[in-house]
């Protein structure tokens, strides 16, 4: 099965960039951890960091399709970033984001993958 | 080439209640997007519709280190998360045009560049 997993944190691009060496590389070392223990059980489909969510662009569900500057939500996590995984069940995904680093909240979510 | 992230947030209750004639109807918006994608010289590298996000499940871990996992997603919004794609394009404002194919189904679309750094 295919799970995102989604990790997001208050103020996170702020933090990030006024984070220094050593809380930088202990996140760095918590997502290889992370990535090596999907591994082990199934693999890393794609992972990637996300730019500021000012940095977004949304299409309204208008009829002009009105194209605005931010996310479609302001909430007070930004998302700033993302992993696809294969692993056998929702369980061990769960388990294994408990690598990730300590600060986000990690969402784990099924995928559905619908043949469209 | 620049990754480009593009999330379908949408009404949930509305999707689950839609009929199986009414999602093919979608689908087939989305095979359009895809075609268009192509022939426009973007690249889709990813994507999925998503569960539901009551099946969603979120981890927090607290200063000492303790874990809690709670079900649903970790913002509570009007609007949750339904799918999306990976892209890679050269052309951000061209990639929003396409995604505008999308528009007469989907309500919000969000287009972000990613930072380019896979994992895998």
């Amino acid at each position: 099965m295919r799970f995102l997993v989604l990790l997001a944190e208050e103020d996170h691009f702020d933090r990030w960039e006024n984070a220094d060496d050593d809380y930088r590389q202990r996140c760095f070392d918590d997502y290889n951890a992370f990535a090596d223990a999907v591994r082990e059980r199934g693999s890393v489909v794609f992972g990637d960091a996300l730019g500021r969510p000012d940095s977004a662009r949304t299409i309204q569900p208008d009829e002009a399709r009105t194209v605005t500057d931010g996310p479609y939500a302001e909430t007070v996590e930004q998302l700033g970033g993302f992993y696809v995984v294969e692993l056998p069940d929702q369980d061990t995904a769960v388990e294994l984001a408990r690598l990730l680093p300590r600060e986000y909240h990690v969402e784990v979510r099924p995928m559905l993958e619908v043949e469209v | 080439m620049t990754e480009y992230v593009v999330l379908l947030p949408g009404d949930e209750s509305q999707w689950e209640n839609t009929s199986q004639a009414d999602k093919e109807a979608m689908y087939a918006i989305h095979r359009q997007f895809a075609q268009a994608l192509e022939e426009r010289g973007h690249k889709v590298t990813g994507g999925s519709e998503l569960a539901h996000s009551r099946e969603a499940k979120v981890l927090r871990t607290d200063a000492e280190g303790n874990h809690t996992i709670t079900d649903g997603p970790y913002a509570e919004t009007v609007e949750q998360l339904t799918g999306f794609y990976i892209v890679q394009s050269d052309d951000f404002d061209d990639l929003l045009d396409v995604c505008k194919i999308l528009g007469r189904g989907e309500g919000a679309i969000e287009v972000r560049a990613a930072a380019g750094g896979s994992a895998s």
